[in-house]
């Protein structure tokens, strides 16, 4: 049977570890244009030199 | 005493436990009652841990004979969403996968409202691992509204909004990643809290999204939010998302009124495809808040475009981080509408989780300059539609249903639900109040002033 899900996609999820039975590609495919649409949504801004949000912190001096 | 001592509030029933007029005990054993006569219709718990909410309450009244109540919150019965750890006691997180777990220790938001004294109650019902807007679950099903129990309560705060507005507890605790606290407020009728993000510590409960979660109350009062939120609220030395931003004592603004308080309508966005009835509540509401002093202002809401496909592109990698294992080994233990949004988050490339919490930045600058540089809140229907039919199913009704709330978890900003109507079949409508970033003072002084100037929040569901 061929597959629904688009390639890259489907190689997206084996690299994550998920395996997609063949009843849910469906489901899949459908979501696939949400997250084309704000991948390139995201694309399009110029962030200029923002930096991402984050709140990775080293430890205080005094930590082991 | 009455036989509705369950619908007593907070504020209601502290000065009555400190006065000794009304044991804890009492109390204790009038929520307990009304969850037996209740969860066949209501089904907002997973764990009712009745004998260990006995034997708190009987120490709370021991505590308060021998030296007074040393809070508000002292001997008073709150109940927690099954993902808040309470040491030895079940955290199934609405999940077959935690079914058996049992949490090691208390939460820090568990331990300090123990710490003040409530009475823990149990645990609630919500959406499988608080990843859904309707609060329909598969494996412990559906927490259904007090209003009409036929209908959603919304989620993933499901049993906190059932419990709170059928009377089996005055007040609950909730988590919110796209607006799962203010969600089933809305829908149930009831007041729910999202604090500013870092405001409350998420230590011991259960994460969806680490940058997006938030912990805060869901009360029947606009007051009792201030207690719990107050218990509650503060850094956390081991949790480095929580700030040490000064904690105020919500309780002394809470009175203060809308004069002068300029509240931005949005232009954009936030009133676009909304339910007529929620409409027409929302705006009666706005006008209610003009008439009682408040300024109004139209104002233009940046980035609200791209905010939500942000939500979308950080929650979603960073759920799948979390289960990523439990994904791969043991997938068909999860809920159908989980599992779709999980395996999505995996179609989400590093590039575009990067890119959304640079976003992230961008929206939380322009929104500073723009929006909470000219007016002190934001007003907006919280939901768009009202409570739907369980068997309506998931997309569109999840779609609608947190589309005016996630924008607000990218912010991290304080917003509130607050019951400000009901349609012709009965259902309520919640008005949502966002504030600038730490100000839940002003966020909870405007809810006030427009609660106690309406009775909405004084009617009860036909139970």
């Amino acid at each position: 049977m061929n597959s629904q899900v688009p390639v890259g996609a489907r190689v997206l999820l084996e690299l994550a570890g998920l395996q997609l039975p063949a009843e849910r590609e469906i489901f899949l495919t459908a979501g696939l244009e949400g997250t084309r649409r704000i991948a390139e949504a995201l694309a399009r801004r110029d962030y200029g030199d923002r930096e991402p949000a984050a709140r990775f912190g080293p430890p205080p001096s005094r930590s082991p | 005493m009455n036989a509705d001592l369950y619908w007593l509030a907070v504020a209601e029933a502290a000065p009555l436990i400190a006065a000794r007029k009304l044991s804890p005990v009492e109390l204790t054993e009038a929520a307990i009652g009304r969850i037996e006569a209740l969860e066949a219709r209501l089904n907002a718990f997973i764990t009712v841990d009745g004998d260990a909410a006995m034997a708190a309450a009987r120490t709370a009244a021991d505590e308060i004979a021998k030296g007074g109540a040393r809070a508000p919150l002292h001997g008073v019965p709150i109940a927690l969403k099954d993902i808040f750890g309470v040491a030895g006691v079940r955290m199934t997180a609405g999940s077959k996968i935690l079914a058996e777990n049992v949490a090691a220790e208390d939460a820090e938001a568990t331990a300090r409202l123990k710490a003040a004294g409530a009475v823990i109650l149990g645990k609630l019902n919500l959406h499988e691992f608080a990843f859904g807007a309707t609060g329909v679950n598969p494996h412990y099903g559906p927490s259904r509204n007090p209003w009409d129990p036929a209908r959603i309560t919304g989620g993933s705060s499901s049993g906190s909004g059932a419990s709170v507005a059928g009377g089996e507890c005055a007040a609950a605790l909730g988590t919110d990643t796209g607006g799962s606290i203010r969600i089933p407020a809305s829908l149930c009728g009831i007041v729910g809290l999202k604090p500013t993000y870092g405001r409350v510590s998420k230590r011991g409960v259960l994460p969806l999204s680490w940058s997006l979660d938030h912990v805060g109350p869901m009360t029947r009062a606009v007051e009792d939010a201030a207690l719990i939120l107050q218990a509650i609220a503060g850094r956390d030395a081991a949790d480095d998302s929580t700030s040490d931003e000064p904690v105020p004592d919500y309780t002394q603004t809470l009175r203060g009124g809308v004069q002068g308080l300029r509240i931005g309508i949005p232009k954009q966005f936030f009133f676009e495809s909304v339910d007529p009835e929620v409409e027409s509540a929302v705006r009666s509401a706005i006008g209610l808040l003009e008439e009682m002093g408040a300024i109004l202002t139209e104002v233009d809401i940046p980035l609200i475009g791209e905010m939500p496909g942000g939500v979308t592109a950080v929650m979603l990698p960073e759920a799948l981080a979390y289960h990523q294992r439990w994904m791969s080994e043991r997938p068909d233990d999860y809920g159908d509408d989980v599992r779709y949004r999980l395996e999505l988050g995996a179609t989400y490339l590093a590039v575009h989780y990067v890119q959304a919490q640079r976003l992230r930045e961008i929206a939380v600058e322009a929104w500073r300059a723009e929006v909470f540089s000219r007016v002190d809140l934001i007003v907006t229907p919280t939901t768009p539609i009202t409570a739907r039919p369980i068997e309506e199913g998931d997309l569109q009704v999840t779609f609608n249903l947190i589309r005016f709330t996630n924008p607000l978890n990218l912010l991290g900003v304080p917003a509130i639900s607050i019951p400000c109507g009901f349609t012709g079949e009965g259902l309520p409508v919640g008005l949502q109040l966002a504030s600038r970033w730490w100000d839940e003072a002003t966020v909870l002084r405007a809810a006030y002033a427009y609660e106690q100037a309406t009775d909405w929040h004084q009617r009860r569901p036909p139970l």
